[in-house]
């Protein structure tokens, strides 16, 4: 064990030493793409330059990394962006000068102007429109997330391993490693969820058997928070939650916490699990290491999964996990992937900022490239929180296995997040498959479920079209062809051909993932199905 | 029609229409095994509903009350 523990304490320091080095230039996933026209006169197609300045005026918020102008120019004009000019790359096209210019900013605020260079008065603009491509969310933890969970893990687990024999001790550890972290980063936060949590178990574990009043009163109160803090309220009470400047303005891990409590409250409502205590209840809910990304455990299995003594074995096999994780984010998803598809001048950067996204090999390149880094990025959470989970004493469910093997639509979703997919089965599908005896409706919701989850956009309700059809498509075919097998087809070849259909098809959905625009994301998702006829 | 007898039918009834190993145990994992999907659930239901007259409501069980022959028997018994 005294090996075992210098082992995991190196590596943790070492992992915290990543995440501080890449704090200055931590890489981001989910875009918001904005297209649109600001400072002018949607009526007028053209105006005189040298009339006045023309301003586009960047919201706060907006434009936080880098925002895109494209227009085009008769003549010749000036550029300033604040105090700073800029030569626009442009190419002439007769009389026109077309103009792009992209923009990278920091976090403060810049103004675009554009002058009558020479004034002179026959300078005019035309179609001047815009594009602004804006880093809203983190990537599914950020790594002051991660920074802040490694370090104070690095501490707490030897706390942990002293403590483990005495269960009840422990627990109460855990809760209160939690509570603290979210107490600091979210105060106002953690006092309505913790209030919350020790209410519905109060009532669930007492009264919720078998009285579907209660259980409703209990996901109508899961539901509220999470549509408050998370669609409604973010904006309202962000100022406040962000004490260190850190950009956390979602409550750390709230899905997470909610997800896991409606588990819960379906187990009560069946009268399952109602001899948890409220220490165990609180730890399952904010066990540490799968607060900030998952995966999301059941309750019985938190409560069985718990070792009686943390060995020797769970310890290196915890450090191996997390090393594999380590590897998988900093060098596969954000070093092999992700900067050259996100970085400042990837691939991304270079397709989004065109106002006409054009069909190409470069889009394929682009989703595909999406899928997988959102998969080795993901999956290298997973595999760090069970990693921590072990060395903490506890056996996290897996949470993906290789779904970039599967062979159809509904193999994929039985091996992606599969703890979110395994929940959705349970308290969405079958619920509802019970009420309708229909497969189609049930798929469709529970896409539009994980699709919501995400968030709450029209970009992800497109999102939840394309797979939900895809499954229920696969279903009818499934019915339909019932016993026959394809004669005079190599079985490998077969899967091949298969498991690429469901890359493509997967990563077409991508293009809804990442734009948040739903105009842009469908354009960028109709050019993709248009780039396979060019190849 | 008793605990036995209804174990009996699901067991051909699982065998017949998923084509399952006809060693199939008692305590065998259906779902979390993978040797059924979610997707197969309706087959199951309109079974139970048509054979032993037994339907369940939304919330009453879970996929993982029906993750074996037993256990599937003994929900079923338990409803009639």
């Amino acid at each position: 064990m005294a090996s075992g523990g210098r082992v995991i304490l190196v590596c943790l320091l070492v992992a915290a030493a990543f995440a501080i080095l890449s704090l200055q230039n931590a890489p981001h996933l989910d875009f918001k793409t904005y297209r649109g026209q600001v400072g002018l006169d949607y009526s007028q197609e053209s105006m005189p330059i040298s009339a006045r300045n023309i301003t586009i005026e960047v919201q706060p918020g907006d434009a936080q990394r880098i925002s895109a102008v494209d227009l085009q120019v008769h003549g010749d004009a000036l550029f300033h962006v604040d105090s700073k000019s800029v030569e626009p790359s442009c190419s002439a096209e007769g009389a026109l000068n077309r103009c792009r210019i992209i923009l990278f900013h920091g976090k403060e605020i810049h103004n675009i102007h554009i002058d009558a260079k020479d004034n002179k008065k026959e300078i005019r603009l035309e179609n001047l429109t815009f594009s602004v491509l804006k880093e809203s969310r983190l990537t599914a933890a950020s790594y002051v997330d991660l920074f802040y969970m490694w370090t104070s893990l690095a501490v707490l687990i030897p706390v942990l391993w002293l403590a483990h024999k005495n269960k009840s001790l422990s627990q109460w550890m855990l809760v209160i490693f939690s509570s603290g972290i979210i107490f600091y980063i979210q105060p106002l936060f953690s006092i309505i969820l913790i209030g919350y949590l020790v209410t519905s178990h109060f009532i669930g574990t007492r009264f919720s058997k078998g009285r579907g009043k209660i259980l409703w009163l209990l996901f109508a109160g899961s539901i509220f928070i999470l549509i408050f803090f998370k669609y409604i309220g973010e904006d309202i009470i962000g100022i406040f939650l962000d004490p260190g400047d850190f950009g956390l303005v979602l409550p750390l891990g709230l899905s997470y916490f909610l997800i896991r409590a409606i588990d819960t409250q379906v187990n009560w409502y069946r009268g399952l699990q109602c001899d948890v205590s409220i220490r165990e209840y609180l730890s399952y809910i904010m066990f540490p290491a799968t607060l900030p990304a998952g995966p999301i455990d059941t309750l019985s299995n938190f409560r069985s999964g718990r070792s009686e003594k943390i060995s020797k074995d769970d310890v290196l096999y915890g450090v191996t996990r997390i090393i594999v994780g380590l590897f998988k984010k900093i060098v596969i998803a954000d070093h092999l992937i992700f900067r050259p598809l996100y970085g400042s001048d990837g691939l991304f950067h270079e397709i989004a900022s065109l106002l006409e996204i054009e069909a190409g090999h470069e889009i394929i390149i682009l989703l595909v490239g999406s899928f997988l880094f959102v998969y080795f990025d993901f999956s290298a959470y997973s595999d760090i929180a069970i990693g921590l989970g072990r060395c903490m004493g506890y056996r996290v469910p897996e949470n993906f296995n290789l779904p970039i093997i599967a062979n159809s639509i509904r193999d994929y979703w039985r091996r992606w997040h599969m703890s979110l997919t395994g929940w959705c089965m349970r308290n969405i599908y079958f619920p509802l498959l019970i009420m309708t005896r229909h497969v189609a409706i049930p798929a469709y919701m529970v896409m539009l479920a994980v699709g919501m989850w995400h968030s709450f956009t029209a970009s992800w309700f497109l999102w939840a079209v394309h797979h939900g059809t895809a499954i229920a498509v696969q279903g009818k075919i499934e019915e339909k062809t019932k016993g026959y097998r394809m004669k005079g087809v190599h079985p490998l070849l077969k899967r091949a051909v298969m498991v690429g259909i469901v890359i493509v098809w997967v990563s077409a959905g991508h293009a809804f993932a990442q734009i948040h625009d739903p105009s842009v994301a469908l354009d960028l998702y109709l050019a993709y199905w248009k780039s396979f006829f060019l190849l | 029609m008793n605990r036995e007898s209804i174990y009996l039918k699901v067991q051909a009834f699982l065998i017949d229409e998923f084509g399952l190993p006809e060693n199939l145990s008692g305590s065998d994992a259906l779902f979390s095994s993978g040797m059924l999907d979610s997707m197969d659930v309706l087959s199951l239901l309109i079974f139970f509903d048509k054979e032993f007259g037994v339907s369940f409501s939304p919330f009453e069980v879970g996929l993982e009350q029906l993750d074996t022959v037993e256990m599937i028997a003994a929900e079923i018994a338990g409803k009639k």
